[in-house]
C-alpha cells in the first residue's frame, strides 16, 4: 500500500517545464531517494509532496486521501504529516532548540506534560543533551543539523522529507550524520524520502532509488538492479559516467 | 581627503553665480498671485531686477516679518510690501524700517499713513462677513457684528486664529474702538455661542463657501475670490452705522540700511500710483484705490462709500501687543 | 585609525555649519533672553494648554504609529508572502504617498470629501453631507487618517522587505506542522522584532514633528506652540523653550530604541529566496482589502485633484509661468540629493566602523538634527549666517542657505539607508581588498560602493523627492527671487482659486513622478537585460 501516490503531475514556472508528467508510488515504511541532475526537479517534487506548492495539473495523494488536484491544495501541509529537513537547516534563531523542538508541538496542541517528555526524549535521540537552552547559532553545523532533524520527528510524522540534508557539511560530519539517518529510519519505521545528487548517499541508504531528469521519471527500482541492471540508457550513463572507466 | 577638495570645488561652482547691481529686493505678504504682476511690470518698465521674497497670511507671515528682524543688523530687504499696516508698524518700532515720503504720498488720507513716513498706504481691503445664500436669506443677515452673541447665531459664525494676519488686526481694532471691557466681553460672549475659530481667513471663506458654516469674519479680497470662483456666498460690510467698518490699506516701507536704496525708492514711487491701484483694483482681489481721484472699475468699492473705522492704526499696533496673551487664553479656554 | 577620526572631524565640522553652531548660537541667545525675562519655565512648561499640546502630541504619535504598524504588518505580510497578481502595481501605488509633500496630501485628502468630488458624492447620498464630514474629521480624527494614509503605505513595503530576510526554508519547515496564523504569530513576527519596533519608534517622531497635518486640521500640537510663539508673539525664547517638551519627548524615544534594540547580529543569517505562498485560501480577500485601501487613500485623493478642470493649455500656461520655479527646485533637489547622499554615506562608514569609538554619536546627529523644528532651524541659521562679512553673505545670500538646511535635516535618510546595508555586507568582501594591500580609500571606491550601489540610488532619489517637497525651513530661509515650486503651492494657495493650486499640486506630483517612473523603468529594464 504506497504511502504517497503522485498522478501525472505537471509543473511549469512561466515558459519553462518543470515536472512533466510524472506518475510514482512510494511504499510505506520504506527509505527511498529521489536521485537527480541538478535543476532536474528534485526540489519541486518534494515540495508538491508536503503541500507547499501548487502543482498545474495531476494529483496527489498522501495516506490515500487526495492532498493535491491541480491547482488546489486540498490537505494543507500542515494536515499532511510530514517532518522537513532543508540543506540550510532552517532552525528558527530566534529560538532556542528547546523553543525549536517545542513549537511543532504546541501548533499541534499536544498536552504539556507530552510536549516536555517528547522533546526530552528527541534531544536524547539525537545526543543534544545540554544543549536545549542553546540558540542555533550557538551550536555546530552537525549538531545544527541534528537538531533539525529532531525538529522534523518530534511530531511523530508519518513521512521525513529530507532535501540535501548533508550537501553543506564536510566528509566526516556526513559519513557520521548518514549513518544516524539510517538508523533512525530502521528503530522508527517511518517513511523516509531523501532527496539527493549524490550516489553514494542514495546507494548506501535507500531501499529503493527514483531517477529523474529533466522533469521527467526516468526509472525507480532497488539500488542493486538500477546499478546492474537498468532499463534506460540514462541510468547507465547517469550513474557509470565513461569517465569514470 | 580629496575627495572634500572636489566637493567644494563643486560647492563653489554651482554657488558663483553672478550678483546683478541693478537689483531692488522686495519682502511682500502680500499674496503672490496680486503682488507678482506687478513687481513683474515693474521690471519691465524700468529694468531694475526685482528679487522677490513672498509670503501670505495662511502660513502664519512667519517667514518675511521674522526674517526681517532677525536681519536687523545686516538688512537683505529693500523694500516691504505689507498686506496690512500693523506689520509696517512693528517693524517700525523695532526699529527696521526708514522714514521716505513717496512722490504721490500727499495725496493718500491721512488715516492710511505713517506721520513720520515709515509706511504709506495704498490699494485697501475690508474686514467684512461673508456668509452662504443657500443657508441665510438677506433679512436674516445682521445689521452689526454685535448681533452675532446672540442665541441665534450660536454655532453658527466662524473666524480665523485671532493671534494672526488681518484677524489680529481686526481684534485691536474692536479693543480700540469699544474699550478694553466691553471688546473683552463681546469675544468672551462670542465664543460662548460657539464661535468656530479656524486656520485662516482662506479656511473661513471655504467652509463658509462650501455650507459647512454658515456666516463668518473675513477679508474682502477672499470674498471677491469665492464670488469668481462661481460659490454661492454673499458679503456684508457690518456697523454702516456704527463703529464702521475696518478698512486695511497695503502699506510700503523703505527699509533701514537698504543695499538698493535708490531702487528701492522708485519702486516704493512705483507702487503709490493710480496705475498699481488700478490693476490691484481689477485683479481677483478687487482692492479698494485710496489716492485720491482713482476709481476702481465698476463693482469695486470706492473709499468714500465706506464708513470706516476711525481708528489710529498705531495705537491698534500696541494694542495687540498687550492683547496677545489674552487672545492665546480665549483660544485655548 | 587617523582616518576615522579625520572622516569624523570633517562630518562634525559640517554639523557644525549646516546648523549645530547656528542652533547652539541661539540655544544661549534665548536662554539669556528668557533669563531676563519674568516667565518661569517650569510654569510655562506646566501650564494646563501646554500640557493639553503634549498629551495632544502624544496621543497623535502613539494613535498614529500604533495603526501604521498594525496595518503596515498586516499590508507587509501580503506584500511579502501572498500569492497576488499584480503585486508590482500594489507595491509601485504605495510609494505614490511617499513622494508627496504631506502638505498636497491634506489637500487631496480633503478635496476628496467635497459635494462635486465621487467619494463625497457618494456618502451625501448617504446622508452623510460634508459638513457632518468634516465634522468628524475635524482634529484628532482627520489628522491621524492623513497621517496613516501617509504612513501605512510605507510602513508595508518596509514590513514586506524586513520579512523577506527570513529564509524560505524557515517557513517551509513551520508550514508543515502549523496555521499560517501561528507562523506569523510565532515565528514571523519575533523573528523580525526589532526592525519592527524601530519602525514603530521613527514613525512616532515623525508624527511628533508634524506641523502642517494637525495644523491643516487643527489639532494643537506641541510643533504649533513653537510656531505660535514664533510667528503671534516674535518671541524667539519662549518659542525655544516650547520645543523643549518636543525635545525631550524625542530623546526619550530614541533612549527606548537604543535599549530595546541591542545588537541582534545572531539573525544576520544566508538568506534563502524561495516562493511565499501563505495564506492562500483567503488572498482573494487580501487583495481586495489591499486594493481597497490603496484606491481610497492614495487613487481617490491624488485622481481626484486631476480631474478638477485642468484642460491641457491651462497646465501648458501654468507650466510656462512657473518654469523658474521648476528649475529652481530640480536644481535644489539634485544638489541637495548628491550632497545627502555623499554625506550619509560618509555618515553611514563610520558609523558601521567597528573600530570607531563613537558609533552611537552617528545616529543620536541625525535624529537629533532630524527633529529640530524647522522653525528654529531657518531662524538660527539666518542669524547665525547673515554677517557683514564676505563669506557668511555669500552663503547666506545664495541658495546654500537652503543646501545647509536640506543637509542637516535629511541626512537621517541616507545614513541609516547606507549603514543598513553596509551592516550586511560580509566582512570578507573588504578583508579582501585589505590582503590585496588596496588602501582605506580604493577599498571603499572599488569593493564596497559597487556592492551597494542599490542602496546608493535608493539614498539618491530618496533624498531628491525630501528636498523637492520641502516647505517648512526653504520658505524661512530661501534667498529673494529663488523660490521653489512647493513655496509657490503654498503661497498661492491662499487666494487662488481652486483649479490654479489644484493645476500647481498636478505640476509637482508630475515633476515627482516623472523622475521616478522613468529610474524604475530604467531599473526594470536592466533587470529583464540582465536576464536574458
Amino acid at each position: 500500500m504506497p504511502i504517497i501516490e503522485l498522478r501525472h503531475i505537471h509543473q511549469s514556472f512561466g515558459a519553462s517545464k518543470i515536472l512533466n508528467d510524472i506518475s510514482l508510488t512510494i511504499s510505506r515504511g520504506g527509505f527511498t531517494s529521489i536521485l537527480g541532475p541538478t535543476g532536474s526537479g528534485k526540489t519541486s517534487l518534494f515540495r508538491l509532496i508536503a503541500g507547499l506548492d501548487e502543482i498545474d495539473s495531476g494529483e496527489v495523494y498522501i495516506d490515500q486521501r487526495l492532498a493535491t488536484r491541480d491547482s488546489q491544495i486540498l490537505l494543507k501541509p500542515h494536515k499532511r504529516n510530514v517532518g522537513l529537513v532543508f540543506q540550510d537547516i532552517a532552525l528558527w534563531p530566534h529560538l532556542s532548540i528547546y523553543k525549536n523542538l517545542e513549537f511543532p508541538l504546541k501548533s499541534l496542541k499536544y498536552p504539556k506534560d507530552k510536549i516536555v517528555k517528547r522533546i526530552h526524549e528527541m534531544i536524547d535521540l539525537m545526543n543534544l543533551k545540554g544543549l536545549d537552552k542553546r540558540y542555533p547559532h550557538q551550536l555546530s553545523g552537525g549538531q545544527q543539523q541534528l537538531a533539525g532533524i529532531a525538529r522534523a520527528l518530534v511530531a511523530d510524522p508519518d513521512i521525513i522529507l529530507m532535501d540535501e540534508p548533508l550537501a553543506s557539511l564536510d566528509y566526516h560530519l556526513k559519513k557520521d550524520l548518514r549513518k544516524k539517518i539510517k538508523r533512525i529510519h530502521e528503530t522508527s519505521k517511518k517513511t523516509f524520502v531523501y532527496i539527493t545528487h549524490d550516489q553514494e548517499e542514495a546507494f548506501e541508504l535507500s531501499d529503493e532509488i527514483i531517477i529523474i531528469d529533466e522533469g521527467r521519471l526516468i526509472e525507480k527500482g532497488k539500488p542493486e538492479k538500477l546499478l546492474t541492471d537498468p532499463a534506460q540508457d540514462f541510468t547507465r550513463y547517469y550513474l557509470n559516467p565513461p569517465s569514470h572507466h | 581627503m580629496k575627495i572634500m577638495k572636489w566637493i567644494l570645488m563643486a560647492v563653489l561652482m554651482v554657488s558663483s553665480c553672478s550678483r546683478d547691481k541693478n537689483v531692488v529686493v522686495v519682502y511682500t505678504s502680500e499674496d503672490q498671485q496680486f503682488s507678482q504682476p506687478v513687481l513683474k511690470d515693474f521690471e519691465k518698465e524700468t529694468g531694475i531686477q526685482v528679487k522677490a521674497l513672498y509670503d501670505t497670511e495662511e502660513t502664519k507671515s512667519t517667514g518675511i516679518l521674522n526674517r526681517l528682524i532677525a536681519e536687523k543688523n545686516n538688512p537683505q530687504a529693500d523694500v516691504f510690501w505689507s498686506g496690512d499696516p500693523m506689520r509696517s508698524i512693528l517693524l517700525k518700532r523695532k526699529g527696521i524700517t526708514a522714514s521716505y515720503t513717496p512722490k504721490n504720498a500727499q495725496n493718500i488720507p491721512k488715516l492710511f499713513k505713517d506721520k513720520e513716513g515709515h509706511y504709506t498706504g495704498f490699494s485697501a481691503r475690508v474686514r467684512a462677513l461673508i456668509y452662504n445664500k443657500n443657508l441665510l436669506s438677506k433679512d436674516q443677515l445682521p445689521k452689526s457684528i454685535l448681533e452675532l452673541t446672540d442665541p441665534k447665531w450660536k454655532n453658527k459664525v466662524a473666524i480665523a486664529n485671532p493671534l494672526f494676519g488681518t484677524t489680529s488686526f481686526h481684534i485691536a481694532a474692536l479693543f480700540i474702538v469699544m474699550g478694553d471691557e466691553k471688546a473683552k466681553d463681546y469675544l468672551l460672549k462670542l465664543k460662548a455661542n460657539g464661535l468656530h475659530i479656524l486656520k485662516s481667513n482662506g479656511d473661513v471663506r471655504r467652509k463658509v463657501a462650501s455650507g459647512q458654516i454658515p456666516i463668518g469674519f473675513t477679508d474682502s479680497d477672499d470674498i471677491n475670490v469665492a464670488l469668481l470662483d462661481h460659490k454661492s456666498v454673499g458679503f456684508i460690510y457690518p456697523d454702516e452705522n456704527g463703529i464702521g467698518t475696518l478698512v486695511m490699506p497695503n502699506t510700503v516701507s523703505l527699509i533701514k540700511g537698504s543695499p538698493n536704496n535708490q531702487n528701492a525708492k522708485l519702486l516704493i514711487d512705483y507702487l503709490i500710483s493710480k496705475k498699481v491701484e488700478l490693476k490691484l483694483a481689477q485683479m481677483e482681489c478687487a482692492q479698494i484705490p485710496l489716492l485720491a481721484g482713482v476709481h476702481g472699475p465698476k463693482g469695486v468699492l470706492s473709499i468714500q462709500s465706506i464708513q470706516s473705522m476711525k481708528i489710529d492704526y498705531e495705537a491698534a499696533a500696541i494694542k495687540l501687543t498687550e492683547i496677545l496673551g489674552f487672545l492665546k487664553q480665549w483660544i485655548e479656554d | 585609525m587617523k582616518r576615522h577620526f579625520a572622516l569624523f572631524a570633517v562630518i562634525v565640522f559640517f554639523f557644525l555649519l549646516f546648523g549645530l553652531l547656528p542652533i547652539i548660537f541661539l540655544v544661549i541667545r534665548s536662554v539669556q533672553e528668557f533669563l531676563a525675562s519674568d516667565t518661569h519655565l517650569i510654569v510655562y512648561l506646566l501650564k494646563k494648554s501646554n500640557l493639553d499640546l503634549i498629551k495632544n502630541s502624544l496621543s497623535l504619535s502613539l494613535i498614529v504609529s500604533g495603526i501604521s504598524l498594525s496595518v503596515g504588518v498586516f499590508f507587509g505580510t501580503i506584500l511579502w508572502g501572498v500569492q497576488l497578481r499584480f503585486k508590482k502595481l500594489f507595491k509601485l501605488s504605495l510609494l505614490i504617498p511617499l513622494i508627496i509633500p504631506p502638505y498636497i496630501y491634506s489637500i487631496c485628502f480633503e478635496r476628496m470629501f467635497y459635494k462635486e468630488s465621487l467619494l463625497g458624492g457618494l456618502l451625501s447620498i448617504l446622508g452623510l453631507g460634508e459638513q457632518t464630514i468634516q465634522s468628524i474629521l475635524h482634529g484628532m480624527t482627520g489628522s491621524a487618517i492623513v497621517l496613516c494614509g501617509i504612513f501605512i503605505p510605507i510602513t508595508s513595503l518596509i514590513v514586506s522587505t524586513l520579512f523577506s530576510r527570513i529564509s524560505s526554508s524557515m517557513i517551509d519547515a513551520a508550514r508543515t506542522c502549523s496555521s499560517d496564523f501561528r507562523i506569523m504569530l510565532r515565528i514571523v513576527l519575533p523573528f523580525s522584532k526589532h526592525g519592527l519596533i524601530s519602525i514603530f519608534f521613527v514613525i512616532f517622531l515623525l508624527t511628533l514633528a508634524q506641523l502642517e497635518i494637525p495644523n491643516f486640521f487643527s489639532l494643537n500640537v506641541i510643533p504649533f506652540e513653537v510656531l505660535t510663539q514664533f510667528a503671534a508673539f516674535h518671541n524667539y525664547s519662549l518659542s525655544m523653550m516650547a520645543s523643549l517638551p518636543l525635545f525631550l519627548l524625542s530623546l526619550i524615544i530614541f533612549m527606548m530604541e537604543v535599549i530595546l534594540i541591542k545588537k541582534s547580529d545572531l539573525l544576520a543569517n544566508k538568506v534563502k529566496l524561495g516562493k511565499m505562498d501563505l495564506f492562500h485560501s483567503s488572498r482573494t480577500l487580501f487583495a481586495l482589502s489591499l486594493f481597497i485601501f490603496i484606491f481610497i487613500l492614495i487613487y481617490l485623493p491624488i485622481g481626484n485633484l486631476f480631474s478638477r478642470n485642468l484642460s491641457l493649455t491651462f497646465m501648458v500656461q501654468l507650466i510656462s509661468e512657473s518654469t523658474t520655479e521648476i528649475w529652481n527646485s530640480l536644481y535644489l533637489a539634485f544638489l541637495g540629493a548628491t550632497f545627502l547622499t555623499l554625506f550619509g554615506l560618509a555618515m553611514a562608514l563610520l558609523k558601521t566602523d567597528r573600530r570607531f569609538p563613537f558609533k552611537s554619536s552617528i545616529d543620536f546627529f541625525s535624529i537629533f538634527s532630524f527633529i529640530f523644528p524647522n522653525i528654529i532651524l531657518g531662524l538660527a541659521l539666518i542669524l547665525f549666517w547673515n554677517q557683514e562679512n564676505p563669506l557668511s553673505s555669500f552663503f547666506y545670500t545664495s541658495s546654500l542657505i537652503i543646501l545647509f538646511a536640506y543637509l542637516f535635516h535629511f541626512n537621517i535618510f541616507p545614513q541609516r539607508i547606507l549603514s543598513d546595508h553596509l551592516k550586511q555586507l560580509p566582512r570578507s568582501i573588504e578583508e579582501a581588498g585589505m590582503l590585496a594591500g588596496a588602501g582605506k580609500i580604493k577599498r571603499i571606491i572599488f569593493l564596497i560602493l559597487p556592492n551597494i550601489k542599490e542602496s546608493i540610488i535608493t539614498s539618491f532619489l530618496l533624498s531628491f523627492l525630501f528636498c523637492l517637497g520641502e516647505i517648512g525651513t526653504t520658505i524661512f530661509i530661501y534667498p529673494p527671487g529663488f523660490q521653489t515650486l512647493p513655496i509657490k503651492i503654498f503661497t498661492m494657495a491662499a487666494n487662488s482659486p481652486e483649479h490654479v493650486v489644484s493645476g500647481l499640486a498636478v505640476l509637482l506630483i508630475l515633476l515627482i513622478l516623472i523622475p521616478a517612473v522613468s529610474v524604475l523603468v530604467i531599473q526594470e529594464m536592466r533587470r529583464k537585460y540582465a536576464h536574458h
